[in-house]
């Protein structure tokens, strides 16, 4: 029995031709040349990846809370919320927070002994870009702003943060002195 | 011969095409235009009241600041430290201290800004005015603080 074969059907050519290859070696080219240029990203695509070592003051702590206990070198430390890590602490120093008083006509400083203050240094990996300073994932790093960190299960509300170095390798990492 | 028409992907590519163009032609422009308004350069003195003398030392000459906007200020030309001032009062008495210096001291920045002068006054990046007594939050690569202008001069 003879069976007909169907004339096939003619298809629409659905290959990229050389106009298409034309247009997407030009579009790379031109995506290339932006993002070396930083047209669309300026200077803030390039970023440098390293380590940061700050340190913040945790100013005014009544002494009566046990907070040595949270702050121990290796302690993760947290933002507010917890949902990023803001680095791990290398280094804690107490010390009496000082009171000033004026005492026979002379302004002098009293150690308190209600109160201690903390510096906390810690280390984080963090993204340094020209103009945009070091971040740890979106909170910037900068001496003289504050932030809320949690250390574990204890919580501070506007630690300052009074230095920031970004770790180059030949330093090894050391809490800044306060004496 | 068959003729051949655009697709979808070809318009598309082009589409880009074009917008790509238009976005390095415009960015080139504008980096342009801000380099045009930079004609005259001055030194303005910006002042700290009580600063962390640990986050002072964060900074160095030659560091460019920045605005908050993350626009180019001015480069960092001097830093000069002072002791900082306490006073306190007792008994309607006024008692005057100073801060221990490791921790606080009043600062002052000498910045070298690029800009535009007028005659009357000088416009950081031919916009913004330089005005005696501004408060500016300015950062450093490592540095957030706020300073107030202080004196302007050295206009060339």
């Amino acid at each position: 029995m003879r069976q007909r074969r169907a004339a096939p059907a003619s298809k629409p050519n659905k290959a990229l031709n050389w106009f298409d290859f034309f247009l997407i070696i030009l579009f790379l080219l031109c995506t290339l040349t932006a993002f070396l240029t930083g047209a669309w990203l300026g200077d803030r695509s390039v970023g440098e990846e390293g380590r940061v070592v700050y340190t913040v003051i945790l100013s005014e702590i009544e002494a009566s809370i046990n907070v040595s206990s949270y702050l121990s070198d290796g302690e993760i430390v947290k933002n507010e919320n917890g949902t990023l890590t803001m680095g791990e602490i290398i280094a804690v120093e107490d010390k009496a927070h000082q009171v000033p008083d004026a005492r026979g006509g002379k302004v002098v400083f009293v150690p308190s002994s209600e109160y201690v203050d903390y510096y906390v240094t810690v280390s984080s990996n963090a993204v340094r870009r020209k103009g945009d300073g070091i971040r740890i994932g979106d909170v910037r790093i900068a001496a003289g702003d504050s932030m809320h960190l949690r250390f574990g299960a204890f919580m501070h509300y506007g630690a300052r943060i009074i230095h920031v170095r970004w770790e180059e390798s030949e330093y090894e990492a050391e809490t800044i002195g306060h004496d | 011969m068959k003729q051949r028409r655009l697709g979808m992907i070809d318009v598309f590519l082009i589409v880009v095409l074009l917008l790509s163009g238009i976005g390095i032609v415009l960015r080139m422009h504008m980096e342009k235009e801000k380099g045009t308004d930079a004609v005259n350069s001055c030194t303005v003195a910006i002042f700290a009241r009580q600063a962390f003398a640990s986050g002072l030392d964060c900074m160095e000459l030659g560091e460019m600041l920045y605005t908050e906007d993350g626009n180019a200020f001015g480069r960092i030309v001097d830093i000069v430290r002072a002791p900082a001032q306490i006073v306190l009062y007792t008994d309607g008495r006024e008692c005057v201290g100073e801060w221990d210096e490791q921790a606080y001291c009043n600062a002052t920045l000498l910045v070298e800004v690029l800009g535009r002068y007028d005659g009357t006054l000088f416009l950081q990046a031919g916009r913004y005015p330089i005005i005696v007594g501004k408060a500016l939050n300015l950062y450093s690569e490592r540095v957030h603080m706020t300073w107030v202008i202080q004196s302007v001069k050295n206009i060339s």
